[in-house]
């Protein structure tokens, strides 16, 4: 009789053992595709194609926009900003060292977080003189920052202009420090993100500072007006 | 499985043999269902080119104050066959571009009757006002053909490829597609490795196999079916936000028709790992009844000596 | 959820100060004016900064009717920030930095002095460690501790070092403070207080049709949001710190994933032992 019980104990308990293995397998290895897919949703509908639902509990609205990439026109180092509203997308990032483009959103919010980078609105607008300071997730986003290198260049496309920034200094920083965030005088673009830990947010930060070594402000628009 | 060295063996080599059935599954529906035929087959059975039309429509009626252009100059030159045309032309350069890593590169096909509408137009038009046919009206016609394409291509490239190019997206998607074969061919030939070694293990009786591949196929099924199934019933694609309705319906389609192919297939899975477990159940029962008609025979003998 | 409390906060003047930009009377002063004046007060330059931008949003929207209450209201509340009260000689205030207590007038010129009365501009910068000399109407002086001293003292210990002096040897330690020893008061403040601060503030951001709501508070940090009339989400400004949460809490699943593991490898230990042993035994039986 115990041979029995123990042959059916058996039979019947190992698909369970094996279930209970493959679940928790399938979960960790199903986090960093789901990021990725994630991310690669957010880009492909990125151009003005998404309809976002708006939060309506915190009374954000999202806006995407369709940002200039390919402008042909005339351009300057002087012009206008475009002052972008909170929750709207308002420029894109490309990296010598990135592979993807990054969609940058006014202001830092859950949300927001979710579908791009987002700069916080204590900071200076790209290209502007002071401290442009955008952050996103390690996970998504920002994923490939810890690949830039000092003399890397990293280009973002708005609606007014297009401004490339050169890496000058990879910073790294625990939470609680302002200091790389906070307004400067001098003119650059600090990225941030946390630092890769496997349990997801870390305290610490990693990061570079970029000085502004191009403005291309558009200035084709306006001649047209002007006609 | 009657001793630990054959049992704790298939244990740990059934655990990989599941993910990789879910590999082997998941490579084998991408190999099948992600093919420029198939999408193309999926556009027309959408009507995916009526969606388009109808865009077309709306933005040219809206475009007309602006340019002055009437829609039906364009738009009663474009007919479902020719969006069709552009529809299979961008499937076309998307694949391309997949297959040989290379930049998009898609020539919308020409629309000589839309062309010819347009210069008609044109023509008349300068004539009408006693506008000079010089360099700058032909300079004017050109744009307008270019835009018109343009607006025809973006309004046909419904799997957004362009989008997906400028961003980065389908250099990484061109990765995977190219090792696409060898993904397959590898988690396919480690599920059938994978079983040779509890073949192996389980080389003196080699009936507790049939339970281990039964069991790793049972449950490499539920994984497939199980979320496939709260996919497709709860219409999860549906949610996704985009604009543009044939955009929708191609991206939309496409989830719910690979979705559906794999649950089909992990239900099969399923099914023959049911199949296996009740063979070894019968085999292993019947082996059970001779052994104890075996044991029995020798009491029997004793019993009809005394 | 949200607390939907109208209220008046210190740090929530980012967005309180760009809305009390609209719709005040003008004396030709300008933005410039105004920022300068929320520096004087301490606040963080990251606020300032953010309704800045606000402001650039429509700059044509504001005149320099609307900059004097701004600078009129940021003046009224930091007045509220610290007050003149009864000297109470008995207070000792004790820190491990510095000892010290209200200091008699003194006529040394030989001290680093700043040398101010009441209501005019402070004196330039000294040595952060020098004990600071002050100037009352009458021309006596008399000496405060250091600006540095003064911002490693904790919020209660401010109070009660301010409190040594006279009342009118405090209007005038008030009136000389630095923007660095406001921006410590303001850090330093208690959560309740920083709620009764703003109450100038909260009025004229009402008058402009939008709402502030505070998104967190405690006596570290404070986090504001301001909405139009609509309930459209306009700003948000943190005070406390600037540096975003931008990684994924993954420990419930590595967690969920650990107890599958332990459940799973348990079971098949029990399983082996159970069955294996009786296996075992029913062989030897035979």
């Amino acid at each position: 009789m115990n041979k029995k019980n123990s042959y059916v104990l058996i039979h019947v308990a190992t698909p369970f053992i094996v279930l209970a293995m493959c679940i928790g397998i399938l979960l960790i290895i199903s986090i960093k595709p789901s990021d990725k897919l994630k991310v690669y949703k957010n880009l492909i509908f990125m151009d003005e194609l998404k309809l976002n639902p708006d939060d309506e509990s915190i009374g954000l609205k999202i806006k995407d926009n369709k940002i200039i990439e390919d402008y042909k026109g005339t351009t300057s180092e002087d012009g206008e900003f475009i002052r972008p509203a909170y929750g709207e997308m308002y420029a894109v990032m490309k990296s010598s060292g990135f592979d993807l483009s990054v969609p940058v959103y006014w202001g830092s919010n859950i949300d927001l977080f979710e579908r791009g980078a987002c700069q916080g609105s204590g900071s200076v607008i790209i290209g502007a003189e002071g401290n442009t300071v955008i952050s996103a997730h390690e996970d998504t986003f920002f994923s490939e920052l810890s690949k830039l290198r000092k003399g890397d260049t990293v280009t973002l496309s708005t609606n007014y202009g297009e401004f490339t920034y050169t890496v000058r200094e990879l910073i790294s920083f625990k939470k609680d420090n302002n200091k790389y965030v906070s307004p400067s005088k001098d003119t650059r673009l600090t990225l941030y993100t946390c630092k890769k830990d496997i349990l997801g947010s870390a305290d610490e930060r990693i990061g570079v500072i970029c000085d502004l070594t191009e403005k291309k402000f558009y200035t084709a628009f306006k001649e047209d007006e002007e006609q | 499985m009657k001793k630990v060295s054959t049992y704790l063996p298939s244990l740990i080599l059934s655990i990989f043999l599941v993910l990789a059935l879910c590999g082997s599954l998941a490579m084998t529906i991408f190999d099948i269902n992600v093919t420029a035929k198939k999408a193309k087959a999926l556009s027309e059975k959408k009507e995916l080119s009526s969606k388009v039309i109808t865009q077309l429509n709306k933005h040219y009626r809206e475009q007309a104050a602006a340019t002055g252009i009437p829609a039906n100059v364009f738009m009663d030159n474009i007919s479902e066959e020719y969006i069709d045309s552009v529809i299979d032309a961008y499937i076309d350069g998307t694949f391309t571009s997949m297959k040989k890593d290379r930049s998009l590169n898609v020539q919308v096909p020409k629309n000589p009757a839309m062309e010819e509408a347009l210069e008609t137009f044109f023509s008349d038009y300068a004539d009408s006002i006693g506008y000079e046919k010089n360099e700058a009206f032909y300079k004017k016609l050109d744009n307008t053909k270019i835009n018109a394409y343009k607006n025809i291509g973006n309004s046909c490239d419904v799997f957004k490829a362009s989008s997906l190019g400028k961003h980065g997206v389908l250099s990484k998607a061109s990765k995977l597609y190219r090792l696409r074969p060898l993904l397959t061919f590898a988690s396919v030939g480690g599920a059938v490795l994978l079983m040779l070694f509890i073949l192996a293990v389980n080389w003196k009786d080699k009936r507790p196999f049939l339970y281990w591949t039964g069991i790793a196929s049972v449950i490499a099924g539920i994984f497939g079916t199980v979320p496939s199934i709260y996919l497709v019933s709860t219409k999860y694609f549906d949610s996704f936000s985009i604009k543009q309705p044939q955009v929708f319906t191609a991206y939309t389609s496409s989830m719910y028709r690979l979705t559906e192919a794999f649950m089909a297939a992990s239900i099969s899975l399923f099914v023959i790992g049911i199949a296996l477990i009740v063979i070894y159940g019968v085999s292993y029962g019947k082996n059970k009844r001779l052994a104890d008609s075996s044991h029995t025979t020798p009491e029997k003998s004793e019993a009809s000596a005394n | 959820m949200l607390k939907k409390i109208i209220i008046n906060t210190f740090f929530g003047a980012a967005a309180a100060i760009t809305a009390v930009i609209g719709g005040l009377t003008a004396n030709a002063t300008t933005v410039d004016d105004v920022m300068a004046e929320a520096r004087k007060w301490g606040y963080p330059e990251s606020t300032i900064q953010d309704a800045y931008n606000y402001y650039l949003q429509d700059p044509d929207s504001y005149d320099s009717d609307d900059f004097d209450l701004a600078i009129e209201k940021l003046r009224s509340a930091g007045g509220n920030l610290i007050t003149t009260g009864p000297q109470k000689t008995n207070n000792t205030t004790t820190t491990t930095a510095v000892q010290t207590t209200a200091a008699a007038p003194s006529t040394d010129k030989n001290d680093s002095t700043v040398t101010t009365t009441a209501g005019s501009e402070p004196a330039p910068e000294q040595q952060e460690t020098d004990i600071i000399t002050l100037t009352m109407p009458d021309g006596s002086t008399f000496t405060r501790i250091s600006k540095k001293d003064f911002i490693k003292l904790s919020y209660k210990e401010k109070m009660d070092y301010i409190s040594t002096f006279t009342p009118q040897q405090q209007q005038i330690i008030i009136d000389n403070l630095s923007p660095e020893e406001y921006r410590s008061l303001l850090k330093q403040l208690p959560s309740d207080q920083k709620m009764e601060v703003i109450e100038d503030l909260s009025g004229a951001v009402e008058a402009m049709g939008m709402n502030l709501t505070v998104e967190e508070l405690t006596d570290d940090s404070l986090s504001v949001a301001m909405r139009d009339d609509d309930g459209v989400l306009i700003g948000v400004s943190n005070a406390g710190s600037l540096v975003e949460d931008t990684g994924y809490d993954r420990r419930s699943i590595f967690a969920a994933a650990g107890v599958l593991f332990f459940i799973a490898a348990a079971a098949a230990l029990i399983v082996i032992r159970r069955s294996f042993r009786n296996n075992q035994t029913g062989d030897n039986n035979e």
